[in-house]
């Protein structure tokens, strides 16, 4: 009975494999000025990286576009061995244009993206009862695409936009028969990807000497529903039938999370900011898939189901200081550090599921530099560097006789951005 | 400035766009109203946003900025043995986009950006693999159900002459797949997907070899979505090993095509393309399988050789009607042949592909307002038909075992040709009509 099932299941899991829906910019921000600054610019974004940072600040007149890389180095321990996640790496793209309507009222646009290296997205499924660095892996490795608009009316600004992944749904029939000429394999399968859109916002208050800002992203998640029917027609097999299976689940979520900040010039050359970080992680859902198998081959039970309960995961609120000089002028070269800390979302598991995580903090360094005009185009380049450290924790389950009931986890990750900026001014 | 501003938002819109996913309604239809009613004969002469997809190398030798949008349906008119066989996800929109990129010094007004945008429903992609004797038109099947995003660059490489480059670019899907009985008691699996960059070339040049004589070439890469996934299992100690596979889902062809234009006065031009069309590459629009259940082995065997190359022949003609200071109206045409994918000397045995010569022809007209918003304002409608030549096959029935390839047969092995359920059994036709329309507006800034 069950190697029908298993079948059925197996064609099922791989048209999941499409864009979890978690990002390398919630761990560590966009681009190097977001990350030197440990994401705590909720209130002062740059605008070539408004469409992550703020969307309201994304009407600066003119017209701006960045290029850059980011590598993470990814070393997660557990009980005292290396984790094999896969470095964070990928290229970042941002885009801003805005222009004056008036003399205090000024709209604008960006849009910014995140391309992993090594794939448009990763799906990772662990069994249930497996440790899972969740908030890291397949989060981080996953294509991000932001649009926003952003109206500025005096000292209030606002910005809404989008953030766009896909859906996916798809049938698999898969037949093992025999015919006058032998046994035979056949199947079809249809995978269908749609789209799906998480909502933006922000608004920014321009108080002269300190800057409020607010920010909200929606949730995001992939949602999986797949529908399968393997059929088994071999004469003299004992396994002949079919069996039905759907998988319903939601992969790879993001919660939704509110960012208070504010900013502050400190004399001639100096910003100093700050911002907290809501994150809803109650909300997530199971990280695994919810398999139903209707199974008709003659044995009993006809119908298994399965699922894991929803993770129980606490919210969070991340407190994030930064601070920017200019100490050669304005922007002629800028020198930023930041720190942000993370709590983490999982509490101990008392069941088969085994999450794994812990708060995290995270220091950054960072400069920019004004390169002049090249060509007709204003050129400035920036870099970053983010050591994000995992508290070591110890994660004790009520019984031994769970799965993974004693764990340890530790580790860190270095991450480093560079970017290279045009402007049109 | 403000041309300037354009010129970078266009830009970015080329660049946004272009990690996400290209392939082909393009190939079958063409792009936009002129391109749908002048049936693709457009390597020579399109420098707008379509030239992304029809030669890249056209975009340098345009000029300022084109945005252009339009709605298409289709229509099919096609039967295969006697029963109408519909396209999926009929309606559609196409975007194209030309800029030059604003820089100064030595690159002024050499680069130009495009891109050609089409999605059809709220679908990013709608992969099918299909089984082996299900009658369909593998031409027309599972080739316009997904986003297509053609970037392109082009640089103008000396007056007159434009050497471009666009990418087509989607995403396959690779890894292993482990299922099995987990702590809990529970089926759990071990997933691990990437969907993989797929990325191709379009590369284009264009010469305007006399005023009155342009020339192209273009030359498109073989594009095609990879699917290979490993499923194992193991369950009380019996093993299962399941690999699926399909080489090239969402299929085009590599394509080759030259193109030549003349003007024989202001008001009036005409294309002849001629193109080579690279299908007998194809593996098929199957779902590959290949099975191991404890000591039992099963393949599914997809047929081989069953397409062959193309030569396609397009023509269209350009008449500009009336040219006043308000309105300049212009009447596009087209005719066009090409060769059916499929080999009538190959006999099919389980499969029931379905294809024939066809003949396109279209026509559209489109008004330009000068005046009306920015360097002007089109408005666009273009219509294409293809009508699709009768195919014919009578299926051979096997008389002895093992069977040969080529033939069909039933479930008995003492009597193969008896009880056969395959529904191309005992003749296989198919042919009809494909209808597509278009309505869309322009810009030029």
């Amino acid at each position: 009975m069950r190697l029908g099932g298993l079948i059925v299941v197996g064609l099922s899991m791989m048209t999941m494999a499409r864009p979890a829906a978690a990002t390398a910019g919630y761990l560590f921000g966009w681009g190097p000025r977001d990350i030197s600054l440990a994401q705590s610019d909720v209130a002062d974004a740059a605008s070539v990286a408004a469409a992550w940072v703020n969307p309201s600040l994304a009407w600066e007149p003119g017209a701006r576009m960045a290029v850059g890389y980011v590598y993470g180095w990814t070393a997660l321990e557990w009980n005292g061995e290396r984790v094999k996640l896969r470095d964070i790496a990928g290229t970042q793209v941002g885009f801003q244009l805005g222009g004056e309507l008036g003399s205090d009222i000024a709209l604008g646009g960006a849009v910014v993206m995140h391309i992993p290296d090594r794939s448009l997205a990763r799906v990772s499924f662990l069994p249930g009862t497996e440790p899972v660095f969740f908030r890291f892996d397949p989060a981080s490795q996953r294509t991000t695409m932001d649009a926003v608009l952003a109206l500025r009316l005096g000292w209030l600004s606002i910005g809404v936009g989008g953030e766009v992944f896909v859906s996916a749904q798809g049938d698999v029939d898969f037949v093992l028969g025999q015919d006058a000429n032998g046994t035979y394999a056949d199947g079809e399968a249809q995978v269908t990807l749609a789209y799906d859109v998480t909502w933006l916002a922000g608004l920014t208050m321009d108080l002269g000497a300190a800057k409020l800002g607010l920010r909200y992203r929606g949730a995001q998640a992939l949602d999986v529903d797949l529908s399968t029917l393997a059929t088994v027609d071999v004469q003299g097999n004992p396994l002949n039938g079919t069996t039905k299976v759907r998988i319903v689940g939601r992969s790879g979520y993001v919660p939704a999370t509110v960012d208070l900040g504010a900013s502050w010039t400190v004399g001639a050359v100096g910003h100093v900011m700050t911002s907290l970080q809501y994150a809803r992680w109650s909300d997530a859902p199971s990280p695994v898939a919810a398999l139903s198998m209707d199974v008709d081959l003659g044995l009993s039970p006809g119908l298994r189901q399965g699922s894991f309960v929803m993770p129980g995961f606490r919210d969070t609120v991340s407190p994030r200081v930064g601070m920017e000089m200019e100490p050669w002028g304005e922007e002629a070269v800028a020198l930023r550090a930041g720190y942000q800390y993370s709590p983490s979302p999982v509490r101990v598991s008392r069941g088969f599921a085994s999450p794994m995580d812990a708060s995290t903090h995270g220091f950054a360094l960072g400069a920019g530099v004004d390169c002049g005009r090249v060509w007709g185009v204003d050129i400035r380049s920036d870099a970053a560097w983010q050591w994000l450290m995992l508290e070591r924790r110890t994660l004790d389950k009520p019984g031994d006789a769970l799965p993974f009931s004693h764990s340890e986890v530790s580790g860190s990750v270095k991450l480093m951005s560079v970017s290279v900026q045009g402007g049109w001014l | 400035m403000f041309r300037g501003f354009i010129g970078v938002v266009l830009t970015v819109l080329v660049l946004g766009v272009s990690f996400a996913a290209s392939a082909s309604g393009f190939d079958l239809f063409g792009v936009q109203a002129q391109g749908i009613a002048e049936v693709s004969a457009r390597t020579a002469a399109a420098r707008d946003g379509s030239a992304s997809y029809y030669n890249p190398g056209g975009l340098a030798l345009g000029q300022g900025y084109e945005v252009d949008l339009s709605a298409l349906g289709v229509m099919s008119q096609l039967e295969v043995q006697d029963r109408s066989y519909a396209i999926d996800e009929p309606w559609g929109a196409t975007v194209t986009v030309a800029a030059a990129v604003p820089l100064q010094g030595p690159l002024a007004n050499r680069i130009r950006l495009g891109l050609a945008l089409q999605g059809f429903g709220n679908t990013l992609m709608k992969l099918k693999l299909r089984e082996a004797s299900r009658p369909f038109f593998p031409y027309y099947d599972n080739r316009t159900q997904r986003l297509v995003v053609i970037p392109a660059l082009s640089v103008r490489l000396a007056e007159g002459v434009g050497l471009g480059l666009g990418i087509n670019t989607l995403a396959g899907m690779q890894g292993p797949i482990d299922v099995r009985e987990g702590q809990s008691r529970m089926m759990e699996a071990r997933v691990v997907q990437e969907a993989g960059t797929v990325a191709r070339w379009i590369v284009g040049v264009q010469v305007e070899a006399m005023e009155a004589l342009h020339l192209g070439m273009t030359f498109r890469q073989s594009f095609g979505v990879p699917l290979s996934i490993t499923t194992t299992a193991d369950v009380a100690g019996i093993p299962l090993v399941v690999d699926i596979s399909s080489a090239e889902a969402l299929f085009d062809p590599m394509m080759v095509v030259l193109g030549a234009k003349v003007e024989p006065s202001a008001d009036a031009s005409m294309e002849l393309d001629i193109a080579y069309h690279g299908w007998s590459r194809w593996k098929g629009p199957w779902l590959g399988l290949d099975t191991t259940v404890s000591a039992l082995s099963i393949s599914g065997k997809l047929p081989e050789g069953l397409f062959r190359d193309t030569m396609s022949v397009r023509g269209a003609v350009a008449w500009t009607v009336e040219r006043a200071s308000e309105r300049i109206t212009s009447l596009h045409g087209g005719l066009g042949y090409e060769t059916s994918m499929l080999d009538r000397g190959e006999q099919q045995g389980r499969t029931n592909l379905v294809d024939g010569a066809k003949v396109m022809v279209g026509a559209g007209v489109t008004v330009l307002f000068p005046r009306v918003l920015g360097q002007g304002f089109r408005a666009e409608i273009g219509m294409q038909m293809h009508q699709v030549g009768l195919y014919r096959q009578e299926k051979i029935a096997c008389t002895r075992l093992p069977c040969p390839a080529g033939t069909v047969f039933g479930s008995d092995a003492t009597a193969p040709d008896t009880d056969i359920t395959n529904p191309g059994y005992p003749v296989l036709t198919g042919g009809g009509r494909v209808f597509v329309g278009t309505v869309g507006m322009g810009v030029d800034l």
